[in-house]
């Protein structure tokens, strides 16, 4: 961040009601001002769709002038960060020109894409505030604007702003300007950043997505609600991302939709006695249809967002005989995408979303004969995690060097279960010592994540290239660079298969033990089924 | 950061004319820029109707105790920030002569202001001294105002030598003709000759004229006076042709 220019002042905004005729001749008792019209301007708002630039408190936004656009890179408070131009409109990070932006870009949005969010037209007025040898010592820009979301037909008129921009070196005149703007004028301070104040008027929240699940249970709730609540948050999460799952604009959708769709699962299996046998049955059997019919695209995602990496850890000369391998994908992928269109596009998967909503939104039964639908979610949490945190322990426990690749992975999805079961029910236990399992649990999970994942695209890879050679798709060159791929896969996976133990025994320490007991046990001794 | 010293060994020649106008017109295009005036003559201070006085003056500037940042002063125009003159940077050599490493001392004033500006111009004073060996280290650019003159050549000359002799960093040399007077026979076959120069000119010509005379009065850059003018003309296609340059 060090190359970016560092915001100078913070402006300060306020609400005016004034007319022109009304505000200039008070300003001009105490001031000598210069009045000055600015040229109309229109610019476009973008973010990812989860509200990345928002949430680091950075907006990004570009107009078009002649053949180029013109972008800049501000902080929420309005301050120029970086400005820059390009010659197409980008989509992702590393579609910007070369440079620090770029770097900055690429580490806050990541794989995700930008979204034009809204459109803001602004005419403003430059009142500049002279001293004796009339020298400008400060600036009150007035600005009326209008928003409109991206092609949307309607514009909404925003309230008008008078916004303080500080000339450097003048701090106090600056300072007798407010107070006689606040005092005199009796202006008062915009409530919301420009930014947020159109978002507000043409109806966007911003940061109103999150993959994660971000609700508050009650530990006294009965769980057969409670769950349907954790169900309902993960069913928004999959409606929110459909679209951009159908549209394709970027991997992050379908991740997102995938990962909403396993948690899911992972709940109707995990939770157990809270709903009809009947019910967890049917929507087990759809959910996983669901979770195959997303698979193929995600995989093959996955493999084109590793190529770069594939290619940096190939000799330069022969980087670029990748680049079949990246067609080949692409190819793959399209043809699967068709298949998951047709999909999400179909009556079963309609039925199934009004199916579940209509069963998540209804009523808890009075009367259960299932053991834990009526019991406070606390108990049933807890207990759950603690069996499941054994099962971890004791599957852990029996693997050594000379154990088969299946014994981890079967940990691997143990390990699964735990995150998401802990992920569920967050918000019933402490959020600090909560984060720390979390972090623990998860660095166990990168291990045998990225094991698993060198096992599995050493198949793939195996599969692609057995199957290319046999068709011809696949010049020799690349299928080479397989082949030495396939070799460093395999040095990788040792390596993690070399740390693992390292890893478990961490985990599974006396002090993270501590912990899991204190957090999920005691109430286990109030009785209840498993 | 990109940083531009207007300089010539030579005084009157419009080297605070040229970092005044091209020092705006950067700041127009929306470049974040700031003018250091360096000259005790204070002119691109007065310029801008800007006090030509710093707290602690040059001595504490060398020595490191003041800090940069608080000595700017905003212009009338938005984006365009000047460090102001000071009537002791007369005694600038000594103070480096002073310090430690005294050719690297403007490179460190100048870095905490690296963030802030894309450009830095440094309108410096004529000679060549320690300070000017400062700024030679300092600055990525030297553009050098000369009159077709043969005297002006000369200096040049003296300039080149200089910089081989001495320098230490290679800063790019971009000299131009200015206050020209077309009807005289010497500016115009000195002019034409411009290959003769120890360095090739840039093509951009600024005619002599009343309207960056009457900058003194107006204490303005000239486009934003007389943005038709001649001279305005040929300062924006001046900055152009820089900008090419350094792409």
């Amino acid at each position: 961040m060090a190359s970016f220019r560092k915001a100078q002042s913070v402006g300060l905004t306020y609400q005016i009601s004034l007319s022109g005729r009304e505000l200039l001749p008070r300003l001009a008792r105490q001031y000598q001002v210069h009045r000055e019209t600015r040229p109309a301007e229109t610019w476009t708002y973008y973010d990812s769709f989860d509200w990345r630039l928002y949430q680091r408190q950075l907006t990004l936004r570009s107009r078009p002038e002649g053949r180029i656009f013109r972008w800049q890179l501000r902080n929420l408070q309005g301050e120029l960060v970086k400005r820059f131009k390009t010659h197409d409109s980008p989509r992702f990070a590393w579609d910007f020109p070369r440079g620090s932006v770029r770097l900055q870009l690429q580490k806050v949005l990541w794989v995700r894409s930008l979204l034009p969010r809204v459109e803001i037209s602004s005419n403003s007025e430059m009142l500049r505030v002279l001293d004796k040898r009339r020298k400008t010592v400060c600036r009150l820009r007035w600005t009326r604007s209008r928003a409109r979301l991206p092609e949307g037909a309607v514009s909404q008129v925003l309230p008008p702003r008078l916004r303080v921009e500080a000339v450097r070196g003048y701090s106090t005149i600056r300072k007798r300007l407010v107070d006689f703007l606040e005092s005199e004028l009796a202006l008062e301070r915009a409530p919301g950043l420009p930014l947020e104040e159109a978002l507000e008027a043409v109806g966007v929240k911003p940061a109103d997505y999150s993959g994660k699940i971000r609700i508050s249970l009650d530990p006294e709730l009965r769980s057969d609600r409670a769950t349907r609540e954790v169900l309902l948050s993960l069913l928004q999460t999959i409606q929110a991302n459909r679209e951009g799952v159908i549209q394709d604009l970027d991997s992050e959708f379908l991740h997102d939709f995938r990962v909403a769709v396993r948690r899911t699962r992972a709940a109707l299996g995990q939770i157990k006695q809270v709903f009809p046998k009947r019910s967890v049955k049917r929507f087990r059997r759809e959910f996983s249809w669901l979770g195959k019919l997303t698979g193929p695209v995600r995989d093959l995602d996955v493999y084109l967002l590793q190529i770069p990496e594939y290619q940096a850890s190939l000799p330069a000369h022969v980087r670029a005989d990748l680049a079949p391998l990246a067609e080949y994908l692409n190819a793959q992928r399209d043809a699967a995408r068709g298949r998951l269109l047709r999909g999400l596009g179909s009556h079963r998967y309609q039925q199934l979303i009004r199916g579940w909503e209509a069963f998540l939104k209804g009523p808890v039964p009075r009367k259960t004969t299932l053991a834990n639908a009526a019991r406070p979610i606390g108990t049933v949490a807890s207990e759950r995690i603690a069996r499941v945190y054994e099962k971890v322990v004791d599957k852990g426990s029996q693997i050594d060097p000379q154990s088969a690749p299946g014994k981890l992975h079967r940990l691997r999805l143990s390990c699964k279960r735990l995150r998401y079961l802990i992920e569920f029910f967050r918000s019933l236990y402490p959020a600090r010592e909560m984060d720390t399992l979390i972090r623990e649990l998860k660095k166990l999970q990168d291990n045998l994540g990225d094991y698993n994942d060198y096992v599995v695209q050493q198949e793939t890879l195996r599969g692609i290239a057995a199957r290319a050679t046999a068709g011809r798709q696949l010049p020799a060159p690349t299928l080479m660079c397989i082949g030495r791929l396939v070799e460093r896969l395999e040095a990788g996976q040792a390596l993690e298969r070399e740390r693992f133990m390292g890893r478990f025994s961490r985990f599974s320490s006396r002090k993270n033990a501590r912990i899991f007991e204190k957090l999920f046990r005691i109430d286990q001794r109030g009785g209840g089924s498993n | 950061m990109t940083v531009l010293a207007t300089y010539n060994i030579k005084g009157g020649v419009g080297k605070t004319a040229a970092a005044v106008n091209l020092a705006y017109l950067c700041s127009q295009q929306g470049a974040p820029t700031l003018l250091w005036d360096i000259d005790p003559q204070a002119s691109a201070t007065y310029y801008f109707r800007v006090k030509p006085r710093i707290k602690g003056g040059g001595k504490k500037l060398v020595r490191g105790k003041s800090k940069m940042a608080s000595r700017v002063r905003g212009t009338d125009f938005e984006g365009l920030d000047l460090l102001p003159s000071d009537f002791s940077y007369r005694n600038l050599d000594l103070y480096l002569d002073a310090a430690k490493k005294p050719r690297k001392q403007l490179s460190r004033v100048l870095a905490p202001l690296a963030g802030d500006y894309e450009f830095i111009f440094l309108d410096c004073p004529p000679s060549i001294s320690l300070v000017s060996e400062s700024v030679f280290a300092a600055a990525d650019v030297l553009l050098v105002p000369i009159i077709p003159t043969t005297l002006s050549v000369r200096t040049l000359k003296q300039l080149k030598r200089h910089l081989i002799e001495n320098g230490p960093k290679r800063v790019r040399v971009l000299p131009f003709f200015c206050m020209v007077d077309r009807r005289k026979k010497l500016h115009r076959s000195i002019c034409e000759a411009g290959s003769e120069l120890p360095y090739s000119a840039l093509e951009t010509i600024i005619p002599g004229s009343t309207v960056v005379e009457q900058m003194g009065i107006r204490r303005k850059p000239v486009p934003v006076f007389a943005p038709r003018s001649l001279a305005a003309q040929a300062f924006r296609d001046l900055w152009a042709e820089i900008l090419e340059r350094l792409a």
